[in-house]
């Protein structure tokens, strides 16, 4: 039988299935962080039971860490303490945390690929909806709620109704402004929020085959916006170069016989989906959203639409905006550039070089925040500190930040932050913040001239 | 029943991140919807459905598409810990509805027209009664004319009705789960 790349995985890490109920999910890799796993901790302790097996959980603290002096005691108490739980957690269950002042400290989905910990064809788990973001590698990755991370520990197992599958793909020759970024919230601005709620996503076509592993990642990263569990593209010599060489990957002849396996998953020719969509990459152009849900995006030059839903209406009265105007050259006060969506390299190098002999505007707080400490490193080994810097970006060390504003990166009531970050919801970059998601590019151009601007009529 | 007509309600809204640093489950209860239900400098929104004394139950009626967004469980925890047992809406998000069910909130799916019929027979009597039959999988509403099977899997029926819990299948079936990892070796 001819079978998607969705299927394969799946397939061959069922342990079994529960008569009319769901299957027994193996999990490969379980990333775990200070928000969602305290109170699975607590469920292993009620219940007397061990781990089941610590060598497959990863660790580290990113949700509520602060951005400025992370070798400092965190100052709030309850962050502090969220912290600390971890780090006894891990210590008394022989969990590998990579937690603050390590040097592999970051994002969870960030350093699971930047350690090589994500590989293709693995199922992958944490309590963390951007669990998506691992799909890039030709991986079942999806986000599940404390219960099930409780589960996990227990069992190294989840218990799920195995979602039908989805075909998205673009196809055709992009305009050179459009970053990743921006084919992603196309598609979401195309099919909406809940297209994809009981589906698992495959994006295929040229343009994801010709993307880098990161643009990948900021793809699959979105799917979940799209109301799907998550989102995957297949594998392929990108994919096997990118793993090739990480610290947790496998080595010399256990890395080909590897590779020989993933070369196996791509979707079989002729495999069916339950649902397709197709759509023509020479369409995209640098997007930006201006209401409250990641589907409300628009091309940057188009105007807001309109319609009297009640829901759309309540939407853009909270974005203090109008239906039928343009965005363009609106003034913006805020540019954050961060989050599991946008903060890799390739992010600040496509950020820096727009930025690169420019400043930024006098009227905007523009905040860089990488998603990890190596990527704060490499920042510097490329001197991309130094144009930030003399540009008037500020540079922060590694963590959510911003993007959900759980530590004391926040943005003020009322003010328009042009965010990299993958959620405009209400409140999400601080209680009444107005958030309008963008690519790097967009954010460094927003940050330089105090506005919203097209760089793709640059 | 307590009606929410906004759609696509995420879970920052059902409770926001600022809320998710405790390290125990309890309590969320306290802060579900808080930027709906209050103001920036704590004072009451009286506009808001949690806030008005006529609606009451533990039934929330909620727009298409409820619960999307982050996965944080904290959400299902606090509509359990304010009082919530069954939420009523057009459409779930999948990671809310998983949680939803593992905190014994029953998530029922009905189709928009009727669920448009809900929040009109709300609207005519804030006290309106509806039946919740979980064996026979019915939705009763007289006074909406609502009379409709719901959906939920026999596993999950099962677990509810008796208080079950995924993890302790889980655990059981840990023989299988070792042999599983032989076979791959
Ligand atoms: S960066 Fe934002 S979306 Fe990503 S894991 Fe952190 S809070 Fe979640």
């Amino acid at each position: 039988m001819k079978k998607t790349l969705f299927d394969k995985v799946w397939d061959s890490h069922v342990v079994s299935s529960v008569k009319n109920g769901p299957d027994i999910l193996y999990i490969d890799k379980h990333l775990i962080h200070e928000v969602t796993s305290p109170q699975a901790f607590n469920v292993l302790e009620e219940k007397g039971i061990p781990l089941f097996r610590p060598n497959q959980v990863v660790a580290t603290a990113d949700h509520n860490v602060p951005t400025e002096n992370q070798h400092l005691p965190i100052q709030d108490a309850l962050s502090r303490k969220q912290v600390s739980q971890l780090t006894k957690n891990c210590e008394e269950y022989g969990v590998n945390l990579f937690g603050l002042g390590h040097p592999y400290q970051g994002i969870v989905h960030v350093i699971g690929p930047e350690l090589g910990v994500t590989q293709p064809g693995m199922t992958m788990v944490c309590g963390d909806s951007h669990t998506s973001t691992h799909g890039a590698f030709g991986t079942i990755a999806f986000g599940i709620g404390t219960s099930q991370v409780a589960q996990v520990f227990a069992s190294q197992c989840v218990l799920v109704d195995k979602p039908k599958s989805m075909c998205v793909v673009v196809s055709g020759k992009l305009h050179p402004a459009v970053e990743p970024k921006d084919v992603v919230l196309y598609v979401i601005a195309k099919l909406g929020t809940d297209a994809g709620t009981g589906y698992f996503v495959e994006f295929a076509g040229n343009v994801f085959e010709e993307m880098s592993m990161e643009g990948r990642m900021t793809v699959c990263n979105m799917s979940i916006e799209m109301g799907a569990r998550g989102g995957m593209i297949a594998p392929d010599q990108t994919t096997f170069d990118y793993v090739s060489g990480r610290e947790f990957a496998p080595k010399g002849e256990a890395l080909e016989a590897k590779i020989a396996h993933w070369k196996s998953l791509p979707t079989d020719d002729g495999a069916a989906f339950d649902a397709e969509h197709h759509f023509d990459a020479a369409d995209i152009r640098p997007m930006i959203t201006y209401g409250t849900n990641p589907g409300m995006g628009i091309k940057i030059a188009d105007k807001i639409p309109s319609s009297d839903d009640a829901s759309f209406v309540k939407s853009l009265e909270y974005m203090g905006l109008e239906a039928d105007t343009y965005l363009l050259d609106m003034p913006i006060s805020h540019v954050f550039i961060g989050s599991c969506t946008n903060s890799r390299i390739e992010d600040f190098r496509a950020a820096a070089a727009h930025i690169k002999g420019r400043q930024k505007s006098p009227d905007v707080a523009a905040l860089i925040v990488p998603g990890s400490q190596q990527v704060a490193k490499q920042i510097v080994t490329e001197g991309l500190d130094k144009i930030f810097e003399s540009a008037g970006f500020e540079l922060r060390q590694p963590g959510c930040s911003a993007c959900l504003a759980m530590n004391d990166d926040k943005i003020p009531a009322g003010a328009y932050c042009v965010s990299t970050s993958n959620r405009n919801f209400e409140g999400r970059q601080g209680q009444g913040a107005r958030t309008l998601l963008a690519s790097p590019v967009t954010a460094a151009a927003a940050a330089v001239a105090g506005k919203i601007v097209d760089v793709s009529q640059a | 029943m307590v009606p929410l007509t906004v759609e696509n309600v995420d879970t920052d809204q059902i409770i926001p991140a600022r809320f998710l640093k405790a390290t125990d489950r309890k309590g969320f209860g306290e802060n579900l919807f808080r930027d709906w239900r209050f103001t920036t400098d704590g004072q009451t929104k009286e506009d808001f459905p949690l806030n008005q004394g006529q609606y009451k139950g533990a039934i929330l009626v909620a727009g298409n598409n409820f619960g999307c967004g982050s996965s944080r469980e904290h959400a299902a925890w606090a509509l359990a810990d304010y009082g919530f047992k069954v939420v009523i809406s057009s459409f779930f998000a999948d990671i809310f509805k998983g949680n939803a069910l593992n905190n014994g909130i029953l998530p029922i799916q009905v189709s928009p027209e009727d669920l448009q019929r809900i929040f009109a027979a709300i609207e005519q009597d804030t006290s309106v009664e509806a039946i919740v039959d979980l064996e026979n999988q019915k939705l009763l509403i007289d006074a909406a004319g609502i009379a409709v099977s719901f959906e939920i899997n026999d596993y999950k029926k099962m677990c509810m009705i008796n208080g079950y819990d995924d993890i302790d299948y889980l655990i059981s079936q840990k023989e299988a789960i070792e042999a599983f990892e032989q076979k791959r070796a």
